[in-house]
């Protein structure tokens, strides 16, 4: 503090400013982080729903998170998607997932003993999806909206086709882990915020993750700096593919099976943590702490609107208004070149 | 061009015999071709598709979705894609049969509304740059939300007159036939042949030039999407008459189904290169697939994969016939 004070002093030309400079100049750089207002929004919404129905701000956070790690976990897959660029957009993740969930519900058949092997077929099965996506937007050249869309339908017309035959059980143990809590702490909430930081160590500290973003804001400036502009945009799907497995499988756990809609409502989700999030939607710029706290917006947010008893389509015009409304206050993506 | 002789090249400019046929035939010739084939293989299947009541029966379905591939188009035109015209034709379809027979007066204000809010959309589009991808499959969740809190469940009455005017269908001639007619010479004639229509399309492939010219780019772009508007409500219309009820989801596989229809009509994603004769002909193709796999007796949870998968062939068509061009040219 009383450094603060002396550099004040010492300062004449700041000192027209009001209050102390170093402080105002750390609060503004936490202000201007494009993932501050995600982190408001949460706050808010988390205040409203204990000021509204009373309930408790422990267990509202908690359940918050729980149900919000799944959207983190494909919302991420779909984040590295927009950050490569060039238009790119995961479609298919909401089916993706329901594939997945399937599949990995018939390996494990209710046996603890599977898990292992249910995960990691659903991981497969969303890798092997996203490199499907990846040949055909890079080695092809179709737009992602079309290629992505296009392995979309073809994955649910093999899960409308796959499922009717199969009654696939989660294995218990799996199941109770994403929903066991420590005191007040769930464990699930937990994995969700060590992949979310894990993740961001990738995309900001490794050199793939820089890769990733460099491609999305310059391809060939990343190309001259020895990254393949097609491959890391490839791996981008690739990526998206086997995080949508992830959580398809995770949320089948969590709900006790798999089913038809499972996946079907992360589809625009997805898109909107990731704009809630501060990350670019034009590419080049991913934030994955925002997306964190863009997911537990949205998902206390359907919390209140349950609370309130809001009918399903204000929820769905709540979510819509809001993707175009932080985009259309977002700093305009193109005013950066 | 003609002033500047061809001295370096020793093949005259003169456009040669695959030119001159490329030119004459243009981009709606293949699908044009590609639809009367299904159609002839449905006519070899049951010779009752060709009598006037088949020919009803078969293309009036298909009558919503062409409206749809062209308010696709004139997005794609734009240069944009847009992921919410199904849920604004399902919008448009619960206001004819909830809000439109009890107060004729809101159901038209509502109407005009929903296509001020598409111009708005396109002026959000065009001046703040943001891609029409997101934008459009945010205000898909809207319009589908607002279609919900009129009507939760499917339901509703559409009035009679737009029953009986859709269902016209005069003794000789089809009435599918001549809405198709009307509908494809008065779009292509306004879209390939006017002024305002060479600027439209330019706004789409070359926004400098169309600018440079003294036009304003970002008021044909917001034309383009009152356009689609105007055309999705058309669409709305259709499947109103046609189905007699409102449903919010009636329209939402007319998102892809739409998309393919235009690409399938050699139109392409980089903007104005889009053709209203192969965007009709884009979306029979892709509606006959659908009946024809019905006719075979596919299942329809097959259809849509199916759907899909023209798409996808006639893209990695597109590429492989591209390529071949760029490895012809090179040597």
């Amino acid at each position: 503090m009383t450094d603060l004070d002396t550099r004040l002093k010492t300062s004449p030309a700041e000192s027209t400013k009001p209050g102390r400079p170093t402080l105002g100049a750390a609060v503004l750089t936490v202000l201007k982080h494009p993932a501050t207002p995600a982190f408001i929004g949460m706050i808010a919404i988390w205040l409203a729903i204990g000021i509204i129905a009373g309930r408790g701000l422990v267990e509202t956070i908690s359940a918050g998170i729980i149900i919000a790690t799944f959207l983190v976990i494909v919302g991420i897959g779909q984040l590295f998607v927009i950050t490569v660029g060039n238009g790119g957009i995961d479609l298919s993740v909401s089916y993706v997932m329901t594939l997945s969930a399937f599949l990995a519900c018939q390996i494990m058949a209710g046996e603890n003993s599977n898990i292992v092997a249910g995960i990691l077929v659903a991981v497969v099965a969303g890798l092997a999806a996203g490199a499907v996506s990846a040949v055909l937007i890079e080695f092809v050249g179709m737009p992602p909206l079309v290629g992505t869309l296009a392995v979309g339908f073809g994955l649910q017309t093999i899960t409308l086709v796959y499922s009717g035959s199969v009654v696939g059980v989660a294995a218990p143990a799996l199941s109770q882990f994403t929903t066991a809590q420590i005191g007040p702490i769930p464990i699930f909430g937990i994995v969700g915020v060590v992949i979310a930081v894990a993740f961001a160590i990738i995309l900001k500290r490794t050199s793939y993750g820089r890769r990733v973003e460099a491609v999305g804001q310059k391809p060939v400036a990343a190309s001259f700096a020895n990254a393949r502009p097609a491959l890391i945009r490839a791996s981008a799907y690739v990526l998206s593919g086997g995080m949508a497995g992830l959580a398809g499988v995770l949320l089948a756990a969590y709900s006790g099976g798999p089913s038809l809609g499972l996946g079907s409502s992360y589809q625009l989700a997805s898109i909107a943590v990731v704009v809630l999030g501060g990350s670019l939607i034009a590419g080049g710029r991913g934030i994955i702490s925002g997306l964190w706290a863009g997911a537990v917006l949205l998902t206390l947010l359907t919390t209140l609107a349950n609370i309130t008893r809001l009918s399903g389509g204000w929820q769905f015009i709540i979510q819509g208004a809001l993707i175009v409304i932080v985009l259309a206050l977002a700093r305009n993506p193109m005013a950066r070149r | 061009m003609t002033t500047t002789p061809p001295i370096t090249r020793e093949r005259s400019t003169a456009p040669t015999a695959r030119e001159r046929l490329s030119g004459l035939f243009g981009p709606w010739f293949l699908p044009s071709v590609a639809a009367l084939i299904i159609f002839g293989i449905m006519v070899a299947l049951r010779p009752l598709v060709a009598s006037p009541t088949g020919l009803n029966l078969v293309l009036a379905p298909l009558i919503p979705l062409v409206f749809a591939v062209l308010a696709q188009m004139f997005v794609i035109a734009a240069g944009d894609i847009d992921l919410g015209i199904g849920s604004f034709i399902g919008l448009a379809n619960v206001v004819i049969a909830v809000i439109l027979p009890s107060n004729p007066a809101a159901g038209i204000l509502f109407l005009v509304v929903m296509v001020a809010a598409y111009a708005a959309m396109g002026v959000l589009i065009a001046v703040r740059g943001l891609p029409s991808i997101v934008v459009t499959l945010g205000m898909s969740f809207v319009w589908l939300g607002i279609a919900i809190l009129i009507l939760p469940t499917p339901g509703g009455v559409v009035p009679e007159g737009i029953v009986s005017f859709v269902r016209f269908n005069p003794p000789v001639v089809p009435g599918v036939i001549i809405v198709l007619t009307i509908v494809t010479v008065v779009t292509a004639l306004f879209l390939h042949r006017s002024k305002y229509g060479a600027v439209l399309r330019g706004s789409g492939s070359n926004a400098e030039g169309v600018r440079r010219a003294g036009w304003s780019v970002i008021r044909a772009k917001v034309s383009l999407y009152v356009l689609a508007a105007i055309f999705g409500l058309l669409s709305g219309l259709y499947l109103s008459g046609q189905t007699g009820g409102g449903d919010p989801y009636i329209a939402q596989s007319y998102v892809l189904l739409s998309i393919a229809g235009v690409i399938v009509g050699g139109g392409s994603f980089k903007g104005g290169e889009v053709s209203v004769v192969g965007a009709v002909a884009g979306g029979l193709v892709v509606g006959l697939i659908g009946s024809l796999l019905q006719f075979i007796g596919v299942q329809s949870s097959f259809q849509a994969a199916a759907q899909g998968l023209v798409l996808v062939l006639v893209l990695v068509l597109r590429a492989l016939v591209n390529w071949i061009r760029k490895v012809r040219r090179t040597l």
